[in-house]
């Protein structure tokens, strides 16, 4: 189990085809190989119809029986992992907060005198506490997200997969759920983060990027928005524009201070970076 | 020839009317700090511009842009399309929709491209054109110009939208809204799920539509492509209230997002420095024109700073300042974390305050302490009393208990307002074609009508008090209940087990379905602009929400098996229970005392 645990998981040349609504078959991933390290925050980008949900909910651990290809699930192990999705109202079954995170580890198996307080541990990992037993009414669609990541999360788990979980949200519950994840990346899972809000990536974390259900790009962040600039060669497209995704205002300024000569590489990514460029930049002048 | 091409520039510019709001609280911005005046009549939006609407999450932008269409209950809101109000009082003194004033807008709500049904492109813009009684050949320019502005050839009209990808079905919802000659456009999050493309398209059609003289009304949360291209914006606060002020305040003033209840998105963060530094106002907005305005000089921007600090009396103009010193960069962090988490706490306790205000006025029921198993049973108890009565007089004391019980235990059935009055009408509407059978002469004959009214009558009873269960339960309490009544020996048959799960998650999504039928109704009402009561106009109704309301039955389907699979539903055939339900005294209490009232309708039946 010990070395299980640090054991990469592997996706093999996987494609997966299903089928559109008149029963056809259509290719919704193709020749997909990916490893997912331990402990590593991965997040997923790509237009709509890019096949990024099938994938996130591949590496769950679901619908696995259309794919073909080699899967090898390694620390994620056997059984599926959580995923929590787009739309709160689908995948919320109890009323309250509590309720729904008891629901979920009784079908987990846990036993009955641990899950009060595993239930209690759950909600208060996502600061929940105080609005355990309010109806779903009464949370903000953000706080009804921390109810579903709860409730992914009350068993102990390697792996967590988010789909999306932040565009129904504005900004402040955006940077809630964000913080969460982030709290439970700290604690050592694996973190599966799929966006179509490119301003949600963090600077030196991976992005794979799909484009018609094929990798398109796998690297960091920085790369993904700026692409790598070569000396004595013309500026690189940058690969979020090739897998078809509108850069942010930011982004896009960034990358045309370089082509004015304004900036050079490593171009700043964070609020941060920024400041610190512009602090540079201003005492040159 | 002449002719046709003037009517069709008539059209394409289309007689701009301003949108009037009274009823609301708002007040401008632009003007200096500390003398903003509050108004309640006559907010305007003019013809031929493009207001953003912002504000936190639970502030209600989607419902003031439905209130702005008529699809939600005006709540004291009046809205006037130039001369027409959107609400008329009719002859009987209810308000009504004003036909005319829904002709005036065109509506893109959230996923646009679920409300899609028709066959074929040109069917469904053909559907939004209905309305406006145009002549063919006018439709099919507009047919054509709405498919050039997405980007589609002419060809695409006979394309099938049911086998389109989902941008491409978009792509098509955006049409049939562009397609109209409204004068207005509302446009909620345009560009969720589009990809860069379709970000510029958008907005490129927005820009020509706003020269053509429309004025568009839209909510997007992706500032850094909505704010660019807006006139106007339109701070909605928790409290309901509106700041109004143009997009060059904005950038000079990003706290007011803040004031709002929002964060400030980086990007306005950065165009606003640049503009502290001497950047032009006009040019901070578009990355490109920002970058070639990049020229990160002190003095520039100290100078500006102080102006500003001046202005806003010091208010916020010492973060300007130090926003420049890198030196500062660490305590700065902590500072802005500080002010974030202040900002924070505020935000959810304004939250909180709107939201209990919002739950004041439904106060909770009384049935929460006892065990779900009592009630149940006193359910099962009660009803078998009621359905022993058999004449009016003891039907007249039935339903007095019945009101006693739901007023005693605070439980308001208002939620199946609709369920009920339908089940009335059926139920008087069947007694007397089943009376006028009966009589077989064309007379209604008096007494098969109360028989059959009778027993409906009854049954409604029953009904009442078995629709108060699901509002005082939450159906996984009531699936405990269930489980636990028909434990033998600590085990569930399984078959038990499923069907409970089953039906209890049906009960769960109730009021999740009842809300995507009122989603489609309300699409429906948006393009079709028809207040029709007739047969004919029903029965049309029926099939355009039906259609796009089962396809989106099946997208939630396999969400929620996804996400109970994710649960581990289905796949442990043996959850524990954690929380094992206990009999109390009221328990009892409630039991005799249900057992009482069975008896004593079953002796008022016999007397």
């Amino acid at each position: 189990m010990e070395l299980q645990a640090k054991v990469p998981m592997v996706l093999n040349r996987v494609s997966l085809s299903g089928q559109n609504e008149l029963g056809e078959p259509s290719v919704r991933l193709e020749d997909i190989n990916l490893t997912v390290t331990p402990g590593e925050w991965l997040s997923i980008v790509g237009v709509n119809g890019s096949g990024k949900s099938t994938l996130a909910r591949l590496l769950a651990g679901l619908q696995l029986e259309h794919s073909v290809g080699e899967i090898t699930r390694g620390f994620a192990g056997e059984g599926i992992c959580p995923i929590v999705l787009q739309q709160p109202r689908a995948q919320l079954f109890g009323e309250t907060p509590r309720e729904e995170v008891i629901f979920a580890l009784e079908w987990r198996g846990m036993a009955a005198d641990q899950i009060p307080l595993l239930g209690e541990q759950a909600l208060s990992k996502v600061g929940l506490t105080e609005l355990a037993d309010d109806p779903w009414e009464k949370l903000s669609g953000g706080q009804q997200q921390l109810a579903a990541i709860a409730a992914a999360t009350a068993c102990e788990t390697p792996l967590l997969v988010l789909d999306e979980v932040t565009s129904m949200l504005d900004e402040m519950n955006r940077d809630i759920v964000m913080r969460t994840a982030r709290e439970l990346h700290k604690r050592g899972m694996t973190i599966i983060w799929v966006t179509q809000r490119l301003d949600e990536l963090e600077p030196d974390t991976r992005v794979v990027a799909l484009g018609e259900g094929r990798v398109i790009f796998d690297g960091e962040c920085r790369e993904f928005l700026y692409g790598v600039s070569v000396p004595g060669e013309p500026a690189p497209l940058s690969p979020c524009l090739r897998v078809g995704l509108r850069l942010p205002y930011l982004a896009a300024m960034a990358l045309e201070l370089r082509l004015l000569g304004k900036l050079e590489d490593p171009l700043p990514l964070t609020a941060q970076e920024w400041r610190k460029v512009w602090g540079n930049a201003g005492d040159k002048g | 020839m002449l002719g046709t091409k003037v009517k069709l520039e008539l059209d394409n510019n289309p007689e701009p009317i301003p949108l009037i709001l009274n009823g609301m609280d708002w007040c401008r911005l632009d003007e200096a700090e500390g003398e903003r005046v509050y108004n309640t009549s006559d907010l305007r939006l003019e013809p031929g511009t493009i207001t953003l609407l912002m504000g936190p999450n639970g502030a209600g932008k989607t419902t003031l842009l439905e209130m702005l269409a008529g699809l939600r209950p005006p709540e004291g809101l009046q809205v006037t399309y130039g001369l027409e109000p959107l609400w008329q009082s009719g002859l009987s003194g209810r308000l009504r929709l004003n036909e005319k004033a829904l002709r005036q807008y065109s509506y893109a709500c959230q996923s646009p491209e679920e409300g899609l049904f028709a066959r074929s492109v040109k069917d469904e813009l053909n559907y939004s054109l209905r309305p406006y009684n145009l002549l063919d050949q006018e439709r099919e320019e507009r047919r054509h110009s709405a498919l050039a502005a997405v980007g589609w050839e002419t060809s695409w009209e006979l394309r099938d939208p049911y086998l389109m990808s989902g941008g491409e079905r978009r792509r098509c919802a955006i049409a049939s809204v562009f397609v109209t000659p409204a004068p207005w456009v509302f446009l909620d999050e345009p560009t969720a799920g589009l990809d860069g493309a379709g970000h510029d398209t958008v907005a490129m059609q927005l820009v020509q539509m706003k020269k053509n003289g429309k004025g568009i009304v839209m909510v997007s949360h992706d500032s850094d492509w909505a704010l660019p291209m807006a006139d106007h914006v339109m701070l909605l606060r928790m409290d309901g209230s509106i700041g109004l002020c143009s997009r060059e305040k904005l950038l000079v003033h990003p706290e007011w997002l803040e004031e709002t209840g929002m964060k400030v998105p980086d990007w306005l963060q950065m165009a606003h420095w640049l503009w502290c530094n001497g950047a032009d106002l006009a040019n901070v907005c578009n990355p490109l024109d920002a970058a070639e305005a990049w020229n990160p000089n002190r003095l520039a921007g100290q100078q500006k700073v102080e102006q500003q600090a001046q202005q806003d009396q010091q208010q916020d103009g010492n973060r300007q300042v130090q926003l420049d010193d890198n030196q500062q960069d660490q305590s700065i962090e902590k500072l802005e974390e500080k002010q974030l988490n202040e900002q924070r706490q505020m935000a959810t306790a304004l939250v909180r305050k709107v939201r209990e205000q919002r739950f004041k006025k439904d106060k909770s029921h009384r049935l929460t302490g006892f065990d779900p198993r009592s009630i149940w049973l006193a359910y099962v108890l009660v009803s078998t009393g009621l359905f022993l009565l058999n004449d009016w007089i003891s039907i007249g004391l039935g339903a007095i208990v019945v009101g006693a019980l739901l007023t005693i235990g605070r439980v308001s059935l208002r939620r199946w307002r609709g369920l009920i009055v339908n089940y009335a009408v059926f139920s008087v509407i069947t007694s007397v074609i089943f009376a006028w059978g009966a009589s077989g002469s064309g007379m209604i004959e008096w007494e098969a009508f109360t028989g059959t009214l009778f027993t409906f009558t009854r049954t409604m009873l029953i009904l009442l008090l078995g629709l108060a269960i699901p509002l005082v339960m939450s159906p996984l309490s009531l699936r405990r209940s269930l489980e636990q009544l028909i434990m033998i020996r600590g085990t569930i048959p399984q078959w038990a087990q499923r069907f409970i799960l089953t039906v209890t998650l049906m009960m769960r999504f109730v009021p999740v379905l009842l809300e995507l039928w009122e989603r489609f109704t309300r699409i429906f009402l948006a393009r079709g602009k028809t207040m029709s009561r007739n047969p004919v106009a029903i029965g049309k109704k029926l099939r355009d929400v039906s259609i796009p309301f089962l396809l989106a039955l099946f997208r939630l389907g396999d969400e929620v098996v996804l996400a109970l699979e994710s649960r581990g539903v289905g796949f442990n055939r043996n959850p524990t229970r954690a929380v094992k339900l206990m009999w109390k005294m009221r328990d009892y209490g409630a039991v005799a005392g249900a057992l009482a009232l069975a008896i004593g309708l079953w002796g008022l039946a016999n007397r």
